[in-house]
């Protein structure tokens, strides 16, 4: 007998018999919350701002005593915490809050039990875990005070989601029924050549797809919704990719159903956030399957007897609704943790075939040689693994398999119609983009330059130390201004613009620096005004230095040499000079 | 470096994937993997051919004295086995004969590694590339079995600005 599932809340029209003002603050502010990221704070300021709007409004040319009944009542009636308004609204989506072991060797999920309708949640107090033939016996839980009871919470939470209450939101939608259902024969279009694949539902394992009673194709299902999913579970890091940084790493589970159009499949409201495993370390081997268990449960049910749901978009009497997750889809580590493969690094690397590390290895490409995996045999060493796994004296025969096969056991395995071979995709943009291209490009391309090396420069500058006395900040300035100097700008400073550029960089430095490289430089200050007379500004000198530079440079470089030979002493440094500016003119750098 | 320029002159549809002007140096950073995708598939063919396909002359003349450009044309080829086995893999139809192709470029690419860099240990990814033929067909257009999408809410979720603390969630529900 199938499960039945009365999804009748999301067919309510929302807030009923509400004025529209009220609506349209409700749906304003919710938006706020929940998409664009707005504290619950800052949603009770905005029901607070929108409701002295509202009257604003209502008393344009009245005083609020004049007010009739219903427009007070509107006032009234204004929402002021956003928490009220998500209940009425029934936003949140049915959860199941999983206790986690916090020890990060275990990790083992522990489902919660309700006494008689309280909604407090009771979990056991220690992890009951075998590990090794021992107990974990982790402090699961630690006390909270709220409104002077003290209850006991998970320390560490696993939050899954409900497929059947996201699946028959899903149904509710006008129109994606429809679509769903349509996914099957969507590519059955005559004309087009029978070869060619458009969508998943072309390939052979959704064409051969059979049902859950193993002869008729799973889409034939004599009214029934048939639908298929792909999984993907991922780790990242929630603190961003950046080399220095923390470390921790988050796992994300979450389905896609294959039956809606590609073009909506991929929105995120589409897409169904099964849980998140908690940081700060990724579950070990094993463990994964505590998080994947209870969706596993699910859609055994799923599968058979399947789930009736009491309504739906198009089938207002109710439908029987079967599902299958027909792919998993990952970055490699992950794929071989969740369907129960032993590491990408292993002898036993490949989920597919027999190939091994040891010998010829990964550069092995005799593919008629190769010898394949099939199904049964991957499922044989999967239990015959779980069975010397969870047995606690056999735990070194378990490693043993592990070595000898390449196999763990993973809970998708439960699911009849899983094929751990075939299932378990190689993702196309790890591997060929993220894994040969980048590999190809570094290696045998060589387009990663060496740290490009700092210019040399073009002349060195001289400056007394006076500047060494002076603040921190227009010691910096000057440091910066030396820097640019020695830099080759000859080119830039040929056309108009890029010398209006340098003015600008050199204008905006401190002024006692810029007097000071002025004086020592012996270049006068060019005013935009010549009339102007007075105090110099900071473009000035700007503008007087570079003048200097340029002239010196791309004019006569012994003029350059002789301004400089008067203000070195040494001569030495001069060979070096008039070579760099050659090759500068003569456009090597 | 040429391919810089190249990457500033080609004139490209404003949709496409932009690439660092700067390639190669360490300051763009990683590249994402629909950056290598444009890269692999546009930019690189279009400078290398220019680059390295016209030293076949030369080659004539000098007789195979000038070995590198004759290295440089095989690395060329085995290039475009790679961005041809790129480019049919992440086409948006498929069917049995794109699968056949892409195993012919993908093996021709990596028997042609192996000659020309002996010593080059191979990774797990270069084995599951071949693999990858199967999966085409069992599953037919990469795109409804890729991982971009669901690296996209991983993106996502990290922009989520959160108030660091955890597992507050079940406290409200009990309240």
């Amino acid at each position: 007998m199938a499960l039945t599932y009365s999804p009748e809340q999301f067919f309510k029209p929302l807030l009923p018999h509400v004025d529209p003002i009220l609506q349209l603050s409700v749906f304003i502010v919710t938006i706020c919350l929940t998409l664009l990221g707005v504290s619950r704070n800052g949603a009770s300021l905005i029901y607070t701002l929108l409701r002295y709007l509202v009257q604003l409004c209502l008393m344009k040319d009245r005083e609020i005593k004049d007010l009739s009944a219903r427009d007070q009542k509107i006032l009234s009636d204004f929402p002021t915490d956003p928490r009220s308004v998500n209940d009425c609204l029934d936003l949140d989506p049915d959860t199941v809050i999983y206790a986690v072991c916090p020890d990060k060797s275990c990790q083992a999920t522990h489902a919660p039990k309700f006494k008689d309708g309280s909604p407090i949640p009771i979990y056991p107090s220690r992890c009951k875990n075998q590990r090794s033939g021992r107990r974990c016996r982790t402090q699961l839980l630690r006390p909270r005070r709220i409104s002077n009871t003290t209850i006991f919470l998970p320390i560490k939470s696993f939050v899954y989601f409900d497929p059947a209450n996201w699946l028959g939101r899903l149904l509710a939608r006008p129109g994606l029924e429809a679509k769903m259902d349509a996914a099957w024969d969507r590519s059955k279009v005559p004309g087009v050549d029978p070869d060619l694949m458009f969508d998943i539902f072309d390939g052979e394992v959704l064409r051969n797809f059979k049902g859950p009673h193993g002869r008729a194709h799973f889409s034939e299902g004599n009214g029934e919704g048939r639908y298929v999913f792909s999984l993907s579970l991922d780790f990242f890091n929630p603190l961003g990719n950046k080399q220095a940084g923390k470390k921790i790493s988050v796992g994300i589970i979450s389905l896609v159903c294959l039956n809606l159009p590609p073009d909506i499949r991929y929105k995120p409201e589409n897409m169904f956030l099964v849980g998140i495993i908690p940081g700060p370390s990724e579950p070990p081997l094993m463990s994964i399957n505590f998080f994947l268990k209870p969706l596993v449960d699910d859609f055994l049910k799923l599968w058979e007897p399947g789930i009736y749901f009491s309504r739906t978009d198009g089938h207002r009497a109710g439908r029987l609704v079967r599902c299958a997750i027909v792919c998993v889809v990952c970055d490699l580590p992950a794929a071989k943790k969740t369907a129960g493969f032993a590491a990408h690094n292993h002898t036993h690397f490949c989920t597919y075939c027999h190939c091994t590390s040891n010998g010829r290895g990964y550069g092995n490409f005799d593919y008629t040689k190769w010898s394949y995996r099939s199904n049964e045999e991957v499922r044989r060493n999967a239990k015959e693994f779980n069975n010397a796994f969870n047995n606690p004296r056999s735990s070194s025969k378990a490693d043993s398999i592990v070595s000898r096969t390449g196999v763990r056991w993973s809970q998708l395995l439960r699911l009849p119609y899983f094929e751990p071979t075939r299932f378990v995709v190689v993702d196309p943009m790890h591997n060929l983009l993220l894994g040969l291209l980048d590999a190809h490009f570094d290696t045998f391309l060589g387009i990663r330059l060496p740290k490009a090396e700092p210019l040399r420069p073009v002349f060195r500058t001289n400056f007394s130390d006076a500047w060494k006395a002076m603040s921190k900040q227009e010691s910096a300035s000057m440091r910066q201004l030396i820097g640019h100097l020695e830099k080759p700008m000859s080119a830039d400073l040929a056309t108009p613009d890029g010398f209006e550029r340098w003015v600008k960089i050199f204008g905006g430095k401190h002024l006692s620096v810029l007097e000071l490289i002025s004086d020592e430089l012996e270049c006068s200050p060019i005013p935009s005004d010549t009339r102007k007379s007075g105090r110099w500004t900071r473009v000035d000198y700007a503008r007087g230095i570079l003048q200097w530079v340029s002239y010196s440079l791309s004019f006569d470089y012994y003029v350059l040499i002789s301004v400089y030979s008067a203000q070195h002493s040494s001569r030495s440094t001069l060979v070096p000079i008039t070579t760099g500016l050659l090759t500068w003119r003569s456009g090597v750098f | 470096m040429e391919i810089q320029s190249d990457i500033r002159k080609l004139i490209r549809p404003s949709w496409l994937t932009s690439v660092p002007a700067n390639l190669g140096q360490a300051s763009h950073g990683k590249l994402k993997a629909d950056q290598w995708r444009a890269l692999g598939t546009i930019f690189l063919p279009v400078s290398l051919l220019r680059l390295w396909s016209n030293v076949k002359s030369d080659d004539n003349v000098l007789s195979g004295t000038n070995s590198r450009s004759i290295r440089c044309l095989k690395i060329l080829e085995i290039t475009l086995h790679l961005v041809s086995a790129v480019t049919v893999a992440t086409s948006r139809t498929t069917s049995s004969t794109h699968a056949a192709a892409y195993f012919q470029h993908m093996l021709a690419y990596l028997e042609g590694l192996k000659e020309l860099f002996p010593d080059y240990k191979f990774t797990a990814n270069h084995h599951f590339a071949l693999h990858l033929y199967e999966f085409i067909k069992f599953f037919g257009p990469v795109h409804s079995w890729w991982t971009f999408p669901f690296e996209r809410v991983i993106g996502m979720l990290q922009r989520i600005s959160t108030n660091y603390k955890l597992g507050k969630y079940l406290w409200f529900i009990v309240r």
